[in-house]
């Protein structure tokens, strides 16, 4: 199966997921990679695109400190 | 006995509802009228578990999910949540899944919308998760994984996930990543945030494990997805799986052998077991039904859809057949949820084209009154979901839903309407919220607890909850409409003076009146 894997560095968010997304629409599995250290809360920068994902399987990894309460 | 991995839930999941699956429904209510411990009596009573505290029965999600990792060669078990202690003290991972963790989805979110108070459902989930045992363990170093039909509700709680420290959230088919996942946990692996199961992920028939222990109530599967592919529906997005009649069979044994002697078949609609398309397969529903009273004294039907109902018994007569092999002196009547969604055919044609197939479309509000119809002749009862605040919808499309409703006053069945939530195709549009509501809605409103109520009573001493052993719920339950009824005529009284936009008026200057919640905390 066509996996993409996607870096989000810095401050980039949904916009650049689904860029990467557009390059290669084949890609049936995109794995995600967040450079954070906000853990969890990284979720919202990805979150739209969550929301509407529908037809990819979709892995999100947080490189990082997680922020558990 | 030591496990490595824990599956649980909380108490509202871990039940069996005193047998009578629809009364887990009330957990998705908050108390009313009477004190939460009576309420989750009624609803959620605590099940029987052996000496270790696994219950003898279990939510079906949560039994495959113990059942992939026991057949991978893990040391894991469903713990009943108050049994969770001495477990947690040496395993290293927790499972949790729910059908409605945060109270998001239908109808809590509506009774929470409209009452101002949190279900039960969501209170117990989050008690669970502040139990003392699981921060314990988790500060000891305990992974937790949550999943389940509900799993998308976290990433709109991502302050939740932060507190209770879930390690991964998984949404959809689990059983093969959930493999995966439980070796990286237990190995010390990074382990992802999130994973959504896509299509081509869910595990097929084979891969799909079969259940070791009893499921709650005898639920068993018979096939996954459905191919009718409304746009509000996270069900239709998956490949449609039929299970062969050998899997439902060994399933079906595991609960007779736990001695449950009923059973619920599970499917978006039970009626297209094995069929080609939407035509109807009389010969494998005919055989599934016979092998099911095999092990079930009395069985029930999770989903059908009411144009199959209508094109089953026209074109077949399949559901005279399948009743005249279903009742008998253990069973004399046939529960089954249904989605009736909009009586507007403008509004249908745009969500659910598929809905009244093979009949077209447009026919659909006279396919809903024909297989209510036939229901009713039947003794199948129905409860029926309506979709209020769906996206384009007008006031059109209410009168006519409304105009339906009355159509279908004679036929024995529960209506609830539920507010529409994001999900599907349609996962990115707004929220329909109580701010929302229209004079149109809480007329619908009002026709539907009105039907509801006046065949509750009915349904509640002639069917469900029949003979003495369930004596103590049916006066606590009739008491409990009564209440209702009484509210209802206040609260209509209200309406009548005031109109709603008077009553929303009024609500935004009072300071007694709760705050709307709002289902979405980041
Ligand atoms: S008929 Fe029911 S299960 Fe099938 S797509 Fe429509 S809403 Fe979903």
């Amino acid at each position: 199966m066509s996996e993409l894997v996607i870096e989000l560095k810095g401050d980039e968010n949904a916009e650049k997921v689904e860029e990467a997304v557009r390059s290669k629409p084949s890609a049936r599995r995109l794995v995600i990679r967040i450079a954070a250290n906000d853990g969890v809360s990284s979720i919202e920068r990805v979150r739209s695109f969550l929301v509407n994902n529908i037809s990819r399987t979709v892995i999100v990894y947080v490189e990082g400190e997680r922020d558990e309460a | 006995m030591k496990l490595d991995i824990v599956i649980t839930s909380d108490r509202t999941m871990i039940t069996n509802h005193h047998g009578k699956e629809f009364l887990g429904f009330v957990a998705t209510g908050p108390p009313v009228g009477v004190p939460e411990r009576l309420w989750m009596w009624i609803c959620a009573p605590k099940p029987k578990v052996d000496r270790w505290g696994r219950p003898l029965e279990a939510p079906y999600g949560l039994r495959k999910i113990e059942a992939a990792l026991v057949n991978a060669g893990f040391n894991a078990a469903i713990i009943d949540p108050d049994h969770l202690g001495p477990h947690l003290k040496h395993a290293k991972v927790l499972m949790i899944g729910h059908h409605d963790y945060f109270a998001m989805a239908s109808p809590s979110i509506e009774w929470w919308l409209m009452t101002g108070s949190e279900p039960v459902n969501r209170r117990s989930f989050l008690r669970l998760m502040r139990r003392p045992e699981i921060r314990e363990a988790k500060k000891r170093g305990l992974k937790i994984i949550a999943g389940g039909p509900a799993a998308w509700q976290w990433l709109w709680n991502l302050d939740y996930w932060r507190e209770f420290g879930i390690d991964t959230v998984v949404d959809g088919e689990a059983e093969k990543v959930v493999v995966e996942l439980a070796a990286k946990a237990l190995n010390g692996e990074e382990l992802p945030l999130y994973v959504y199961v896509g299509p081509e992920d869910v595990p097929s028939i084979e891969e799909i494990p079969e259940i070791k222990g009893a499921s709650v109530n005898g639920l068993v599967e018979i096939m996954r997805g459905c191919p009718r592919g409304c746009k509000f529906c996270p069900v239709t997005l998956r490949p449609l799986r039929y299970y062969p009649l050998d899997k439902i069979e060994r399933e079906l044994r595991v609960n007779a052998n736990a001695g449950l002697d009923r059973c619920i078949l599970h499917s978006e609609d039970v009626l297209i077991y094995g069929a080609r398309g939407l035509e109807p397969n009389p010969n494998a529903l005919l055989k599934l039904h016979a092998l099911a009273k095999k092990y079930c004294k009395t069985l029930a039907w999770s989903h059908a859809t009411l144009a199959e109902v209508k094109y089953a018994q026209e074109k077949y007569k399949l559901i005279t057949k399948l009743t005249e092999l279903i009742y008998d002196e253990h069973q004399q009547y046939l529960g089954v949820q249904i989605g009736l969604e909009t009586g507007s055919v403008n509004l249908a044609k745009k969500i659910m084209p598929a809905k009244a197939a093979p009949y077209p479309i447009e026919m659909w509000p006279q396919v809903v009154e024909d297989a209510m119809a036939i229901m009713h002749e039947h003794r199948i009862v129905p409860a029926l979901t309506l979709i209020l605040g769906l996206p384009e919808e007008t006031e059109d499309d209410l009168a006519q839903t409304a105009e339906l409703l009355d159509r279908l006053k004679d036929y024995r069945s529960l209506i609830v309407p539920m507010f529409f939530v994001p999900l599907g195709v349609l996962r990115d549009r707004g929220w329909f919220l109580r701010e929302h509501l229209k004079e149109g809605h809480v007329e619908i409103m009002r026709r539907c607890l009105w039907h509801s109520l006046r065949w509750a009573e009915d349904i509640v001493s002639t069917f469900y909850l029949k003979g003495a052993r369930y004596a103590p719920l049916r006066w606590t339950l009739k008491l409990f409409l009564a209440y209702v009824k009484r509210r209802a005529r206040e609260v209509e009284k209200w309406l009548e003076e005031a109109g709603w936009e008077g009553v929303k008026r009024a609500e935004a200057k009072s300071a007694v009146l709760q705050p709307v919640p709002r289902p979405c905390r980041t």
